[in-house]
């Protein structure tokens, strides 16, 4: 960056309070932070790659996890079938009103998973190019589905490059019942990560993890409303959104915002060098778990004090899930802070026995069984 | 730290300078600054930041003065800025004078006077690589690199029972820090822009030990790869069969066992011979 460009940012915090370069917010009010998701439960045995968790209806939960759909039912969640396994990751799950499963599958598309017949349908194509990276999906009351494509063409796995790169080339896309009809609503999105219809099946609730920020819009028949911002300049990345099972929202937040990263962003020289000399786990973005790899960038307030990183060290990564009521206000939060254990919190559903978190740079499925405000 | 001849405990105290403990426990001042810079406005004469220290067999003590611009609390600084703000000084205690042997240094820090007695082995932090200078000899007075491109950010050096060296590194080099190490303004804009906690900084969870020899080479290393016990490790000393270790975040000293060394090495004896109070015949 230049001298000029110093100067013109200048002028724009100054006349521009509102634009892109907010400060971090401090985690106060709702999200203050505690130890909560430290102390939920593990479920069962690791589960490496645990990316989305959903309920199934019947007490049990759908999870994906690496290339697999699995269904953990009876008490504690203890019996693990395997549903699905495909030829890439599986991301984000949904359940049709019908019955069908709806899994996002990197580099495929959109697989509709019937439980009486053994094929799934797929959904390749939206806008005529390929739905290489869907990361969240749902139906509305009415059948109609919509999805989330973080970027365009990008696999999820690179989605470090994508931020990096300042990219905003997501799109939201719906596209009837039966795979059908498939067009693309909203493009040039930064990185458009959870997606959710409301149970009444009129407002579209949008995270943007680039952007830190939550909408909401009017679903008409022939299309969307006018975007609503609920919530701007997030303290972390919002990630999926599920229903909380009393009209609120349930919304995984996968990694803080720090001031360093908001720094190399505006560093391009810096930025550009560092993504074309050394592998993404090494570069200073965001991370779903950190700290065991002497490689990893790290900052000076997070050095190992007494035997033990304090809470409220800059975090490489971080565990972070909030509870949102109807009108997407934040009213409660759960965290694994710095030096925690449970880290990178990509979705979390609500059963009668808790709330079920998938903790994705854990590798873990969390289950907390104690009161959200 | 290092025991003189006489016993006296010699040790280098950031912001005061060069101090001494006497075997009954009283404490007295050994140098406190250096000769001044003759063509700086600024007087540099009084020592900032006096780091690690040996004793020649004359009894010239040797010490490293790490940054002439910052303090203890702010050295972090220095290793950011990266530039040549330390000294190597030397005070001899024959005439009483204190001396800038090596002036301009990119942050020297751990100090060992080689097994002969005829080289010093500094330690620069900033960047990663140990020196030897030659105090005696047909070199004399020359400074030559004997480790380079270490892969982390050294600190002490130690002398081992083998004939052999000591080193803690108290970060582990990282890409992202190199990268930083190698743009002046992004350290700049970084250190004017983001808090201070936030900086980036060298890998300084994972203590590490490594034992090299005269030649440079490394041959062996102990690890804390998780921080808990020994993360910023910086000081390690052999003595009587363990290999004992601080840091600088910690409250606890910790040792580890070495196989097939001599038990009965001590750091003492290996300088000034068999005849300390416990060991030799000066017994009182």
């Amino acid at each position: 960056m230049g001298f000029f460009d110093h100067l013109l940012r200048d002028i724009r915090s100054v006349i521009d309070r509102d634009g892109g370069q907010n400060a971090i917010p401090p985690l106060d009010g709702a999200m203050s932070p505690n130890d909560r998701l430290d102390s939920a439960v593990p479920i069962g045995e690791p589960l490496p790659g645990v990316d989305d968790v959903i309920a199934a209806g019947d007490g049990a939960i759908y999870v994906s996890a690496g290339r697999q759909v699995l269904k953990l039912s009876g008490a504690d969640f203890a019996t693990r079938t395997v549903v699905a396994e495909f030829e890439d990751d599986a991301g984000g799950l949904a359940l049709h009103p019908d019955g069908r499963l709806l899994v996002c599958v990197a580099g495929r598309g959109l697989a509709a998973l019937d439980p009486a017949k053994p094929a799934p349908r797929w959904l390749e194509t939206a806008g005529g190019s390929a739905l290489t990276g869907l990361l969240s999906v749902t139906a509305a009351p009415d059948g109609r589905i919509y999805a989330v494509e973080g970027s365009a063409g990008r696999r999820p796995s690179e989605w470090r490059h994508d931020l990096m790169e300042k990219r905003a080339g997501g799109r939201l896309i719906s596209c009837g019942a039966g795979l059908d009809n498939a067009q693309v609503l909203l493009r040039d999105l930064p990185y458009p990560y959870g997606v959710i219809v409301s149970d009444d099946g009129k407002s579209l609730w949008l995270t943007e993890s680039w952007a830190h920020c939550l909408s909401r819009f009017a679903v008409a028949t022939n299309g969307l409303g006018p975007r609503e911002t609920i919530a701007a300049n997030m303290p972390g990345y919002p990630a999926r959104l599920h229903p909380d099972g009393h009209g609120g929202l349930l919304l995984g937040m996968f990694a803080r915002r720090t001031h360093l990263i908001e720094f190399v962003l505006k560093e391009d020289d810096f930025r550009e060098e560092m993504m074309a000399t050394m592998p993404p786990e090494y570069w200073v973005a965001p991370a779903l778990v950190g700290g065991s790899d002497c490689l990893e960038p790290m900052q000076i307030g997070s050095v190992k004090a007494l035997g033990i990183q304090k809470p409220w060290a800059p975090p490489r990564s971080y565990g972070l899930l909030v509870h949102l009521d109807a009108e997407g206000d934040a009213t409660d939060s759960l965290h694994s802070r710095a030096g925690g254990r449970f880290h990178g919190i990509t979705a979390a559903c609500a059963m009668p026995s808790g709330i079920v978190i998938a903790a994705r740079g854990a590798g873990r499925l969390l289950r907390t069984t104690g009161d959200l405000r | 730290m290092q025991f003189d001849r006489d016993e006296n405990l010699i040790v280098a105290v950031a912001g005061m300078g060069v101090y001494g403990v006497a075997p009954d426990g009283r404490i007295f001042k050994v140098t406190d600054e250096t000769n001044r810079t003759w063509y700086k406005l600024n007087d540099d004469s009084r020592l900032r930041m006096a780091d690690d220290l040996d004793i020649a067999p004359d009894g010239k003590i040797y010490f490293s003065d790490c940054t002439t611009r910052y303090e203890m609390t702010t050295n972090t600084l220095d290793i950011l800025e990266g530039r040549p703000n330390g000294r190597v000084v030397c005070y001899d205690p024959a005439t009483k004078t204190t001396r800038t042997v090596i002036n301009h240094f990119y942050f020297p820090n751990g100090i060992c006077v080689s097994h002969d007695g005829k080289s010093i082995l500094i330690a620069s932090t900033s960047l990663c690589k140990v020196f030897r200078h030659w105090i005696d000899g047909p070199n004399k007075g020359k400074t030559e690199v004997l480790m380079d491109q270490l892969p982390g950010n050294p600190d002490n050096i130690n002398r081992a029972s083998d004939g052999t060296y000591w080193l803690a590194l108290v970060g582990i080099r990282t890409p992202t820090f190199d990268l930083a190490a190698r743009k002046p303004g992004f350290r700049l804009r970084m250190v004017k822009q983001v808090p201070t906690d936030e900086w980036l900084a060298p890998a300084l969870n994972h203590g590490c030990v490594l034992k090299f020899n005269e030649k440079g080479e490394a041959l062996e290393s102990w690890w804390d790869p998780t921080g808990i016990s020994h993360s910023t490790l910086t000081s390690m000393r052999e003595h009587q069969g363990y290999l004992y270790l601080g840091g600088l975040e910690n409250n606890r000293i910790g040792r580890i066992k070495l196989d097939g060394v001599d038990d009965s090495w001590t750091g003492y004896d290996a300088y000034w011979g068999a005849k300390s109070r416990v060991t030799g015949r000066v017994t009182k």
